[in-house]
């Protein structure tokens, strides 16, 4: 079912008028309203500044998530849909004004208030709809929010006195004021259901004698949030995510640690596959873990590589995706360590150069909701800050137009392009279009072509790719050995899973346990060819770009999965290596239901 | 090295669900399987170079519910959360030396602090098997690597003080008793009990926080090792916790709180009895706003019962614990002082696991075995002011070969000396009132307008490493100036202070009150569930300091309830 959007343009509304309220009985929303408005009206300390900005931001939610291994429950936590379990409020309060205000500042100190909440999102409140004690929460969260950012823009007023500022852009974005309501999936879960699921998914490792320690963890969530701020806009936006994460392990004939897993998403349970589907992928990962025991090494390799499916996903984001999010410089109170505060402003500097081929073109897209019918998980109506999405391009024919940021502006940008969720800025929907392709057989061609040209036996062909987020799941204190990514300058990226070596006559061979090495962002302006049908995949990426704990910084209130349509990419040169550590000898003994 | 000693709820508790042992039970399927794991283990360890010495496994299952409130709203409520935890003891080398050995110069690898693995929650055996199977294979490849370490280190190192090993036989010791009752929770009884429990303090627009919670939990544990030892036992526990805080106009933060615990719901205090202390709690809230501050002070004192319980846990129960003698970085205070005097000859102390309740309190430091499968039992450790001995682990201590059952830990951590019911107990005692008497006697002599009257303490914590002075400070919440004419005043803003040694030398004498004191002990093994109790006490002399204050004032804006 689709999201129904209530978009309703207000001009020039006086600012407390909100009598176009979601929903005009919510209790919550009201007590939030009513203390904003009392806040903008007589919060003032002394003669000091009234704040020109106030932002509530409140999260509920529900979750169940059951983890099964070897087919019994290790962890069951379900509680039924409709009764939260939890209500975080975030307090936003800015003094001085757009253009220079107490955010983008760092100095190490303590929120002020009475309360003192560690960060600004960190006010637990009444579960119950009670007005007045919800009102209360506010009350102290705001005057702990109003104090730290007197004290903050302070600070940042005496830093600044003596420097000269190099970024002028303002610190806060206008935007049009909103009014959204955005529903989502009804969503509804049945623990007994979901318990039965993951012990009989979880049991299919009793018959792979391959793999040592395996898990399959079943979740799903509801996220409910509402936001009011005092320049009249309102949203109250619900999200659902529900996924099945498998995670399966095993050690190389030769002792090396192989690891694989899967993840399959949906919105709500209807929507997942069928378990009788679900246990052939598990069946497939395990089958693909058992041959990689015994798949040969290969030492190293240097030359072109190409990347299918969800390898080309990852090594996109890994690489390029987490620099494609940009936060504004931070004025940093001791500026010693100013680098350490401003260390990765992502691509900002590259921004009208070329990242990528001239015939790639990257669009961020929060409001699509799927690709020819392949359902996208990234997105959303309206981002956290309460800025309508709308598409943004990245880049444009291999040249960087923009980068992903927030309300906080970027030099040379004056809105946000809608990209705050929860801790930072972050793409949503990637949509990676190409004006000139080939056939993925014409591209494996292209590959032997290329390995020969270069007087290689062979090229290689990843097809899937590690992921920080996904593989460190299972509780594995087994050595992991990393070398790879250590050259000066280059990107480190995870580990290869499932990569071939393809021969001049098309056949291919597995190779195991490969590391990137010396990837740079340069890497990729040298892709020489993409596939003509792109693969829609969803996974996490790392935000390189990141800015201090600070106003703004609030609960997640939703997925904080990215989705990417992508086509396979031959790159022209990448180098690939062994680990290089010391290997983790066998089991002492094998698998006790193996062990007859 | 701090042990933090916070005597507030909001950790895990455990405690005894006391029922006389019944005959045992028919075996369980969790005791077969994790028997079966570790005997095909040994036998496939045989075959290697280093085997392990000794193996135990001990799986831990809780069922918690928790749920909390507000000012009269709820703002936590969960299910009951089932868990399932194997810690595993791996031992590679001798009993003299294996891979638990510290090694001296080098940092503590953070992974080997740790010891948790989740087990199926499910009795079902081959998934037991294979996951305790995967973590013993981690454990062993690691012991195999610390011994090592540890082989070279002390050929590098300067001899140690202590030559007894790093770990003492024990008695194999086979005991079941059935599960624990079930819990008893009712979900929406509890919610709207908490909510009113908390409902008086909306009244108050100066008290900025007010949360009571409940935590209901149900524990059993499975211990077996190649030894042979094969036990398991089961708890429940109950407990309430109130807790609220205001701010003196001068911006000091002032707060208090109430703890309840019992082995059974029945146990815990009525509506009635808890709104009663609620009510107090708010009295006693808006007095101490009012109250003068304490300036700093030396002079004699008087600990309640209750104070003199967490006294004695903070700056004596820790330094007991036997292997603060052992280690070369800790302070061992009391290494050398066995046989001697270092209490008043009327005090004897004793840390009794076994004890069940002291008056009408029930102690919350009882268990049957300890986490290293030693039956727990009583032990005198200081008699007639002379000190006799540690509470021991399984880590062996020069002349004291053996543990008496105080190794513990929570789920997670590595066992260490810890203690249970740690109680003081007076063999010549007098009434409060002569007491008192004696307190503004102290007074006069020293040419002091008062006394002091320690009611309450909160906890606080200890510091027992070397490199750092061995002082210890606590958080006094309601303290009182008695004067020389007898009337008491209420004061704000004291913290006590003091090192170990000195301030023993100075109680002079105790009343004939008892009281015992339930809470939670964190340290190096992790939160543990501990009682401490003892009579009213009379120092000498006591230091106090200004505790430091909050530079926050209090809010801009009135309540918005207040703000019409």
């Amino acid at each position: 079912m689709l999201g129904r959007i209530l978009l309703l343009a207000q001009a020039c509304l006086p600012i407390f008028a909100f009598q176009s309220a979601p929903a005009s009985g919510d209790v919550v929303m009201r007590a939030m309203q009513d203390e904003l408005a009392r806040s903008m009206k007589k919060l003032q300390l002394e003669n000091l500044q009234k704040p020109y900005f106030v932002a509530y931001h409140a999260v509920e939610n529900e979750n169940c998530t059951v983890t099964a291994s070897f087919g019994a429950i290790v962890n069951s936590y379900c509680e039924p849909p409709g009764t939260a379990r939890s209500r975080v409020f975030s307090v936003e309060v800015r003094v001085g004004d757009y253009a220079r205000d107490n955010s983008n500042f760092f100095a190490p100190m303590m929120n002020a208030g009475v309360t003192r909440p560690l960060i600004t999102g960190g006010l637990t409140v009444p579960l119950d709809d009670n007005y007045d004690e919800l009102r209360r929460q506010l009350w102290l969260g705001t005057d702990s929010a109003y104090k730290t950012a007197l004290d903050t823009f302070a600070k940042k007023k005496a830093a600044l006195e003596h420097r000269t500022r190099t970024d002028d852009a303002p610190d806060f974005s206008k935007e049009p004021v909103v009014t959204i309501n955005e529903m989502g999936s009804p969503i509804a879960w049945n623990r007994t259901e979901i318990e039965s699921a993951a012990k009989a998914l979880s049991a299919v490792f009793r018959e792979t004698p391959g793999i040592d320690n395996s898990e399959v963890r079943w979740s799903a969530t509801r996220w409910l949030a509402r936001y009011v701020n005092s320049e009249g806009s309102t949203y109250v936006r619900a999200a659902t995510l529900v996924t099945v994460n498998i995670n399966a392990d095993t050690q190389a004939d030769d002792g090396m640690p192989l690891a694989d897993y899967d993840v399959i998403y949906a919105r709500t349970p209807a929507e997942l596959p069928s378990r009788d589907e679900i246990a052939k992928r598990i069946r497939a990962l395990a089958m693909r873990l058992d041959r990689m025991r015994k798949a040969a090494l290969v030492e190293r390799y240097t030359g072109p590589v190409l990347f299918e499916g969800q390898a080309a996903a990852e090594i996109f984001l890994q690489g390029l995706g987490s620099y494609m999010v940009g936060a504004p410089r931070v004025v940093v109170d001791d500026s010693r360590l100013d680098r350490v505060y401003n260390s990765n402003t992502g691509l900002i500097d590259r921004v009208g150069t070329r990242v990528l081929p001239d015939f790639l073109t990257v669009v961020d897209n929060p409001a699509l909701k799927d690709v020819s019918g392949t359902p996208l998980f990234g997105g959303y109506q309206v981002d956290d800050d309460g800025v309508k999405s709308a598409p943004t391009t990245i880049v444009d024919q291999g040249v960087l137009k923009t980068l992903l940021h927030t309300r906080g502006l970027l030099p040379g940008t004056t809105h946000s392009t809608a990209s705050h969720r929860g801790f930072s800025a972050s793409p949503s929907n990637l949509i990676v279009t190409s004006s000139k392709s080939l056939t993925s057989e014409q591209l494996k061609a292209e590959l032997i072509k290329m390995a020969q040209q270069r007087g290689k036996e062979y090229g290689i062909l990843v097809r899937r790719m590690s992921n920080m987020a996904f593989a460190s799941s299972l509780l594995r204190s087994r050595m992991i050995i990393v070398t790879g990514g250590s050259t000066p300058g280059s990107l480190s990226v995870e580990p290869l899973i499932e990569a071939y070596k393809v021969y001049p006559d098309g056949h291919e061979e597995l190779a195991r346990n490969l590391e990137v090495n010396g990837l740079t962002l340069g890497s990729f302006k040298d892709i020489v060819s993409v596939s003509d049908v792109p693969s829609v995949q969803t996974t996490q990426v790392r935000i390189m770009a990141r800015q201090p704990m600070m106003a703004g910084s609030i609960t997640p209130s939703g997925p904080s999965v990215v989705s990417i349509a992508i086509p396979s990419l031959l790159f022209e040169d990448v180098g690939l290596q062994r680990p290089s550590g010391d290997v983790p000898s066998l089991p002492f003994s094998k698998h006790p239901s193996f062990d007859k | 090295m701090k042990r933090n000693c916070l005597f507030l709820p909001p950790l895990l508790f455990l405690a005894s669900a006391i029922s006389p042992a019944q005959a045992p039970a028919r075996r369980s399927t969790m005791l077969d399987a994790i028997t079966a794991e570790l005997s095909r283990s040994m036998e496939h360890f045989k075959k290697l170079q280093t085997p392990p010495y000794f193996l135990s496994y001990e799986v831990v299952e809780t069922e918690t519910s928790t749920v909390t409130g507000s000012f009269g709203t709820l703002v936590a409520s969960g299910p009951p959360v089932r868990r399932r935890q194997v810690g595993i003891d791996l031992r590679v080398g001798a009993y003299e030396l294996d891979n638990t050995h510290p090694i001296r110069g080098a940092m503590q690898i953070f992974g080997d602090q740790f010891n948790v693995y989740p087990m199926p929650l499910e009795d079902d055996p081959e998934a037991i098997r294979a996951l305790l199977w995967y973590y013993t294979d981690q454990r062993y490849k690691r012991a195999v690597e610390q011994l090592i370490s540890v082989k070279t280190n002390v050929k590098v190192k300067a001899e140690e003080t202590d030559k007894s090993g790093d770990f003492s036989p024990a008695k194999a010791e086979v005991y079941s008793e059935p599960a624990p009752p079930k819990l008893e929770v009712d979900r929406k009884l509890w919610e709207d009990k908490v909510r009113r429990y908390t409902a008086p303090f909306q009244r108050y627009g100066n008290i900025y926080s007010a949360n009571s919670t409940f935590t209901a939990e149900k524990e059993t544990r499975w211990f077996v090792s190649s030894d042979g030892a094969s036990i398991q036992t089961g708890q429940t526990a109950y407990r309430l916790s109130v807790t609220a805080f205001a701010k003196a106009s001068d911006g000091m933060e002032l707060p208090l709180f109430e703890y309840m615990y019992s082995s059974t719901l029945g146990g815990l205090p009525k509506d009635e009895v808890v709104l009663e202390k609620v009510q107090q709690m708010t009295k006693n809230l808006m007095a101490l706003k009012l109250a003068p501050v304490m300036e700093p002070y030396v002079g004699p004192a008087i600990l309640s019962p209750r104070a003199t319980g967490v006294i004695f846990h903070e700056i004596f129960g820790h330094r007991i614990e036997g292997q603060r003698e052992k280690r070369e970085g800790q302070s061992q205070t009391f290494r050398d002082k066995v046989g001697q005097k270092i209490l008043p000859e009327f005090l004897s102390v004793y840390s009794d696991p076994t004890q069940t309740k002291a008056g009408p309190t029930e102690l919350a430091g009882f268990y049957r075995f300890d986490n290293e499968g030693v039956k727990a039992r009583r032990v005198a450790v200081v008699e007639n002011g002379v000190l006799k001995t540690f509470l021991m682990s399984r880590l062996p201590l020069d002349h004291f070969p053996e543990s008496n059952g105080h190794g513990r830990r929570a789920a997670g951590y590595n066992v260490a000396g810890r203690q249970s019911n740690l109680m003081v107990v007076a063999s010549q005692t007098v009434t409060p009132q002569e007491l008192k008497k004696q307190l503004i006697e102290e007074a006069k002599k020293r040419n002091l307008p008062y006394g002091l009257y320690f009611e309450d303490i909160a906890g606080g914590f200890t510091s027992v490493g070397r490199g750092v002075p061995n002082f210890f400070s606590v958080i006094p919440t309601m303290v009182y100036r008695i004067y020389l004419d007898g009337h008491e005043e209420l004061v704000r803003g004291v913290d006590l202070i003091g090192t170990a040694l000195t301030t023993f030398n100075k109680i002079l004498a105790a009343d004939n009150q008892y009281s015992a004191f339930n809470g939670i002990c964190g340290a190096e093994s992790g939160p543990v569930p501990v009682s401490a109790g003892g009579p009213g006490l009379l120092f000498s002399e006591i230091e106090v300091q200004k505790k430091p204050k909050s530079q926050e004032l209090s809010p801009i804006l009135a309540p918005p309830s207040d703000d019409k």
